[in-house]
């Protein structure tokens, strides 16, 4: 091993003993960042091979074996070699999002992008183990509540907060606390559900409530998404109608979806939606009491 | 114009190198197989477009890397784009009940403003997240006819949309 290479493999031996579901959160951190710039792509690589190698020694069945790949890609996309911009490149959007000018690797990592990525590995490890917990902070070398505070100081945030009380209030009081003020939480459900839990999960990029509630046998789950770029999200329905509803000069959806109803509305930049075992009478009601009709 | 042995043979060495790093990746980042597959091929179909410029890159990894960034935004904000525009074609015009309507119906009545199989197309990428290759491999076109029949028809329904707010 040359001194160089030695001198990487210390400085992100780190990332060696570090587990996959860790790792992919890193990935997924660095992907979200609004600003290329602040992202460390020596550090990205190299998680990115340790990934790689781990699924070459023990394939998951995530990923189409490389032979076949390498098949399709001879086949489907090499001929289509005369247009080097990107086949989701669109005209209208080349100055937002173009590639026309691909830039080339700069091997000069900033303080920045090292302090961006340091916070993308914490925030990584707080949320694998508040939804996994089993990964621990001393096994992964870091005094996880010190990097909590200097976390909240940053800039970047990422975080998973789960919230589990029983006041029947608790989704609006959820809701005042991300200064979500718009009309979006409903006021009735069908008899026999009651408030069971509601969790936050937060990315730069949008702010996704989920609130759940049950009765003996099923569950009603209402998502309010604050997006801070408008975007549309895709809903899957079966071959049945979409009903539209309107309620305070806003469009409800109302469709079915393997045996269940699914309402879905957009005002401002929340994207909406509640999904249960109801009736398309019930999905009215419940649409109704959101702007207390 | 192809490429020639040696580039073949430095592209074939590349991606024999880089296709499973990539594929994390993006496969993080898009959250989906089949649209992270296609991220990383097109990654590659552009390091062949461009294949003097990745050549003399003193790092080619890096390189492959920042350009599948872009292909993930691209392909991110354009498909976000495009449910956009068909979620509106639903409500374009105020005369339609929906509650009345089956998914035949739109397209007939979307028959005048793109091609019908273009407009099937578009629902196909935009709502049943189909990646090009798939679509492809559906209507037994290349990926290039794809492309442009693809943007063919957004541009089509875009003007629609504009003209008739």
């Amino acid at each position: 091993m040359s001194e160089s290479n030695e001198n990487n493999h210390q400085k992100y031996s780190i990332y060696d003993n570090m587990s996959t579901e860790v790792l992919e959160e890193i990935l997924r951190a660095d992907s979200q960042l609004q600003n290329d710039k602040d992202s460390d792509m020596d550090t990205i690589l190299y998680i990115m091979e340790v990934i790689a190698k781990r699924e070459k020694e023990q394939p998951t069945g995530k990923f189409t074996d490389i032979h076949t790949a390498w098949t399709s890609f001879s086949e489907n996309y090499l001929p289509y070699l005369e247009n080097d911009k990107s086949l989701y490149d669109d005209e209208d959007i080349k100055d937002e999002t173009g590639i026309k000018q691909i830039p080339l690797y700069n091997s000069s990592t900033s303080r920045k992008s090292r302090l961006q990525l340091r916070t993308a590995c914490i925030v990584a490890i707080i949320t694998v183990m508040l939804f996994v917990g089993t990964v621990t902070a001393n096994a992964l070398g870091f005094d996880i509540w010190e990097a909590v505070a200097k976390w909240t100081k940053d800039t970047f945030s990422f975080s998973n907060v789960i919230i589990n009380t029983q006041s029947p209030d608790d989704l609006q009081k959820t809701l005042d606390k991300y200064n979500i003020n718009t009309k979006v939480a409903p006021k009735w459900l069908p008899e026999g559900y009651s408030f069971k839990s509601v969790d936050v999960a937060e990315s730069p990029l949008r702010t996704i409530v989920n609130s759940i509630y049950s009765n003996k046998d099923d569950e009603i789950l209402v998502t309010i998404i604050s997006l801070a770029v408008p975007s549309a999200s895709t809903y899957e329905k079966d071959s049945s109608n979409v009903i539209k509803y309107n309620a305070d000069g806003i469009e409800h959806y109302i469709m079915t979806n393997l045996e269940r109803t699914k309402v879905v509305w957009m005002t401002g930049n929340y994207e909406c939606s509640i999904t249960g075992n109801f009736s398309v009478e019930e999905a009215e009601k419940i649409i109704d009491s959101i702007y207390g009709r | 114009m192809g490429l020639d042995d040696n580039q073949q043979r430095f592209i074939e060495k590349l991606y024999k190198e880089m296709y499973y790093p990539l594929s994390t990746y993006a496969l993080n980042a898009l959250s989906n197989d089949s649209l992270a597959e296609e991220a990383v091929q097109d990654t590659f179909r552009i390091a062949c477009a461009k294949v003097d410029d990745i050549k003399s890159s003193e790092n080619p990894n890096g390189w492959l890397f920042n350009t599948l960034k872009y292909v993930i935004k691209n392909m991110i904000r354009s498909r976000a784009r495009l449910t956009n525009m068909i979620i509106s074609s639903f409500d374009f015009d105020e005369n339609i009940d929906v509650k009345d309507s089956d998914t035949s119906d739109i397209d007939l009545l979307y028959s005048d403003i793109v091609d019908s199989s273009e407009y099937k197309l578009l629902k196909r990428i935009a709502l049943d997240k189909y990646t090009m290759l798939e679509a492809v491999q559906e209507l037994g076109i290349s990926v290039e006819a794809c492309k442009k029949r693809v943007q063919r028809a957004k541009k089509k329904l875009k003007g629609h949309l504009e003209k008739n707010k």
